[in-house]
Parts: structure tokens; sequence; C-alpha cells
């Protein structure tokens, strides 16, 4: 028997959420979480962002906080906090930028749970996708 | 025997060397980090288009008719979504479909995107923030999975030609001969229930769906083909508990969520319609598809409430569907119906007043301010709207009914008959009943 609850979920319609936030440690400014604000590529110890354009440049020092909201909590906890150096930094429009971050200083657990998130959340998907074709 | 990591990649670079790529992201970023990965197995880089839009991916898939698509779930909410672009794909290329891979790539990590994905038959789906070797791993198994595909869907494959065919006995052999080659054969078990289910042998299709389901409870095609057999034989009971375990593990098709509600309402299971209402109020992304089917259940479960003698009942759906569909007329047009049928004049005048402004000038709105004055009105008031309706051309045939009806009343012999002949002739094949009600031979 499948409860009517079940069958209509509203956790089903959500992603998990990451807020960023990024201090340049350069210029002493400020990116607060925004929409523009996202994480594309995960690399060996190396992150591909979007951010608000001209908030930094080639070589800044940066602290960048990263927060996860998961579809069944209601509020935001601590995934992963970074310093790091911009080693690309490419406007793409007059709102957004493309910046790489290498990757200087990063506690091990909150690293391997930034990996983990994504990593078996895309296993779960490729399960259920094969499970679905049989 | 399996290739080799080094082989599997030889294989997949020969194969991307002719073939065309579609990158479909609005996302810069994204465009750049996977044409670098299809750079990285092998594209000439002159075969990896990148665009940021889906008119511009649309157009591509047209003109172009790319192998590969690889887009992200949501590249365009008013436009269309990245499965929308799967659909293109398919009616361009109908028979490179099994050597072209369509893959999506995504921030939308919901269960609900993943499951539209999996109907779709998507070849993969990525989620962002991806990593390259992911990336590069998924496409590989997809091609491969494609260019040499074990024995077991080799067979599969051929037996859905022969029942497509309509050769059951050779779709039936291919199918069985496949079976034991898969730890869980649930693909050739839903081709076997269709093949049975073709020659109309349908409890054996029955039996095959379930074995399947039995292998893989969420096998996508063998459940929706016990719940089209159920409902081909009217079971709608049973109907309504397979679509809502397709629901489950498939939310947010709004197609078959419209089939929930219509089998929750058949099966007079009203109480769940409310709860998946409640449900829907927690849903951030309301797709209008999804409000329509909403609100529509909603008006029913309030009527059927009404007519129980439930009122207060009824008035809260109806709250909930107005408020939910606020400015759909359509739904607005629904309660007041009801309320005009329940004989309710002030809750009928109240929502009334809930008419989109542009809408109080049409003439289904002329229409029910007429109806509900003949519940509420003086006679001479009815009639009076009637004849002005009338003036307009305006007019159904409880418009008829209702001025014949009250034209009797005021003894308005002459015009009972001219309004029967008027109605008779607006609307022939109800003429009987017209010259019934005037009492006319």
């Amino acid at each position: 028997m499948v409860n009517a609850e079940d069958v209509f979920n509203p956790k089903d319609f959500k992603s998990i959420e990451l807020e960023i936030s990024m201090k340049n440690l350069t210029t002493q400014t400020e990116v607060r979480p925004g929409p523009i604000n996202t994480l594309v590529e995960i690399g060996d110890k190396m992150l591909t962002f979007e951010f608000p354009a001209k908030c930094c440049n080639i070589k800044h020092s940066v602290f960048v906080e990263i927060r996860k909201r998961l579809p069944d909590e209601t509020k935001s906890s601590e995934l992963c906090s970074l310093t790091g150096k911009v080693l690309e930094a490419e406007n793409l429009t007059d709102s957004e930028m493309r910046v790489v971050v290498n990757v200087v200083q990063v506690d091990e657990l909150s690293w391997n749970a930034l990996l983990n998130i994504f990593d078996s959340r895309q296993a779960q998907i490729s399960e259920f996708l094969n499970a679905v074709r049989g | 025997m399996s290739a080799t990591p080094e082989k599997e990649s030889d294989i997949f670079k020969k194969y991307l060397a002719t073939r065309k790529v579609l990158i479909a992201d609005p996302s810069a970023t994204s465009r750049s980090g996977l044409f670098r990965v299809f750079q990285d197995c092998g594209s000439p880089p002159n075969s990896v288009i990148l665009v940021n839009s889906y008119g511009q991916a649309k157009e591509t898939i047209k003109n172009i008719k790319p192998h590969i698509v690889i887009t992200e779930f949501d590249i365009d909410r008013r436009s269309g979504s990245g499965l929308d672009l799967l659909i293109e794909q398919r009616q361009q290329q109908p028979k490179e479909t099994k050597e072209c891979l369509f893959v999506i790539a995504t921030n939308n990590t919901s269960q609900s995107a993943v499951a539209r994905a999996a109907e779709e038959d998507v070849d993969a789906f990525i989620i962002k923030p991806f990593t390259v070797e992911t990336v590069r791993k998924t496409l590989v198994k997809a091609a491969l999975l494609k260019l040499k595909p074990p024995e077991y869907l080799l067979l599969v494959e051929k037996g859905k030609e022969a029942l497509i065919a309509q050769n059951y006995d050779e779709a039936e052999k291919l199918l069985e001969q496949a079976v034991p080659l898969d730890p869980a054969p649930s693909l050739a078990l839903y081709y076997i229930g269709m093949t049975k289910f073709a020659r109309q042998i349908t409890e054996e299709a029955e039996g095959k769906y379930n074995k399947g389901l039995d292998f893989n409870k969420i096998h996508y095609k063998c459940l929706v083909g016990l719940y089209e057999l159920m409902g081909s034989q009217k079971r709608h009971h049973e109907a309504y508990e397979v679509v809502k375990r397709v629901s489950q593990y498939f939310p947010a098709n709004p197609k078959r969520l419209s089939e929930v509600l219509r089998l929750a309402i058949i099966t007079q299971q009203y109480d769940d319609v409310e709860k998946y209402y409640q449900a829907f109020c927690n849903i951030d992304e309301r797709d209008d598809t999804l409000v329509k089917y909403v609100c529509a259940a909603l008006v029913v479960c309030g009527k059927y409430y009404l007519g129980t003698g439930a009122r207060s009942r009824a008035m809260t759906l109806f709250q909930k569907a107005s408020a939910t569909g606020t400015g759909r007329a359509n739904i607005i047009k629904e309660i007041v119906q009801a309320l005009v049928e329940a004989n309710l004049p002030k809750d009928a005048r109240d929502y009334q007043k809930k008419f989109p402004p542009e809408f109080q000038t049409s003439k289904d709105y002329q229409l029910l301010n007429f109806e509900i004055t003949n519940l509420e009105g003086p006679v001479s008031a009815v009639i009076q709207i009637g004849r002005e309706l009338q003036k307009q051309n305006i007019h159904s045939e409880r418009f008829y009914e209702i001025m014949i009806g009250r034209s009797q009343e005021s003894s308005l012999k002459d015009a009972v008959e001219a309004l029967a002949y008027e109605a008779a002739k607006n609307y022939p094949d109800k003429k009987d009943h017209f010259m019934a009600l005037a009492k006319i031979s």
C-alpha cells in the first residue's frame, strides 16, 4: 500500500543547494551569497566558480565559504571553507565572471565532504537510471 | 569479455572523430568545461558547437543535426527544457537515434528532474558541479552501451522490432532467449508482456509485467504497462494503486499527475486529493500544468461534497482552488456553476466577484450572472436581463430553459412561444425538449 503523502513528496522537487560567499583577501572586498555565485567544476584541489563580474583578479588571495542545504533541510549548514589563489579570472558578461581558484588551504574532512555530497548523489542518480531501464 | 579501459577510451575516441557535438548551456563556464572534456577525449575542435539558449540549440539540432547533445536541464524555463531538445533530436534523426547520445548536465539535482529524464530515456545525467573524470567516464559508458551493447540488449532490441512489425511469434522467441542472459531481465519481460497484451492474452501479460517488477520494483516500463492494462480493463482501484506507485518513483510528470487525480476522483479517494493539495502547497516551483490539474481536482472534490450536503467542506475546497488558481477564469467559472447548481446564489455572487476584470464582459460571465439572478432576483429582473442578453445574441441551452420557465410564470404566452422557436433554431438537436417545455405540440 502506498500513502498519498509519499506519492506527492515536495522534497522530490528540490535540489541540493549551495550558498557560496567569497572574501577577496587582497582587495578586502566581499561577495555575499547570491544567485550568480555558482560552483561549476571540481578539480584536483581546484574549483571553478561563476561570481559577479570584477570581484577578483589573477593572483588575488580569496577565502571561500560553501554552505549546503539538502532537500530535506530548511536551514543551510557549513560544508567547506578554504583559502586559495585565483588562477584564472575572466569576465563573461557585464555581470558575471568565471573564476578558477587553486585551493591552498582547506580542512581535508570538509574537502572530502564537498566531493562526497555530489559523488554520492551522482551515484544514486546513475543507479536509479540503470534500474529504471532494467 | 569486456574491453580494457584503454580500449574503451580508444573506441570512444574513434566514435567522437566522426561525430558532431552540441553543448547547450546558459553558463559560459559550464560550456567551456564540457568543451574541454570533449577535446581531451578526442573530439575534433570544429565538431563541437557551443550555444547558450534553447532557441539556438533547437536551431542547431534542426540544421546541423548533432550526434551528441549535452544540455542543461533548465536551459530556459520559458521556452523549453533540456528534455524538449531530446524530443527535437529524436524527431530530426529518427533513424540515427540508436547512434546518438543525449546527456543532461545540470544544477538541478532534484528527484523530479532525474525521474523526468529517466522517463524520456536519456543516455546519462551528470550533476553540477562536475569533475572532468565523472563527465568522461559517464560519456564513455553511455557511448559503449550504444556501440557495443550486450547480447541481452541486442536480443531485446530485435524482439522489440519484431513486436512493432506484429511478428508476435518471433518477438516472443527472441525475448524469451534474452531473459536468461540478464540477472534482472525486467525489460525483456516488459516486451513479452507487451506482446501478450497485443495478442489479447491479458492475464499472461499482467503476469509478465509483475514478474518484471519482482526483479526490479521501479522498472518504469513494467509499471506503466501494468497501469495501462488495468486501465484498459477499467480496474480503476488497482490502476490507482499502480499509478500511485509510479508517481512515488517518478514525480512531477503532469500527465501522470492528472491520471492520479482523475483516478483518485473515480475511486472516490477524496481525502487523497486533499493530501495531494497539502503537499503541492509546499512545492516552490509550481508548473502551470500542475496548478491547472490540482485546481480542477479540488473543484471536482468540492462539487462532490456539495452533492453529499457537506457544504462547509466543499466551500473550503473551492477557496483553496480559487486561491491556487488566482486569475484563472475557468476555475472560478466552474465554482460559480457548481454553486448555482447547488442553489447557493449568495456564495455564487461572492465567487463571481473574483473573476478577472477582462472576463467580466464575456459571454460566459453574463450568462452566469443571469443564472445567479434567476436564483435570487424577482421574475421581472430575470426577464429583463434575459431580454438584454437576447438582444446581444448571448444564449445557452440553460438560458432558454430559464427564460421559457420564467415567461410561463408571468403568463407571457407569446414570449414563451417565440423563445421556444428561437431556442430550437439555435439548438436544433434539442428542439423537442424546448417544444415540450413551452407546451407546444
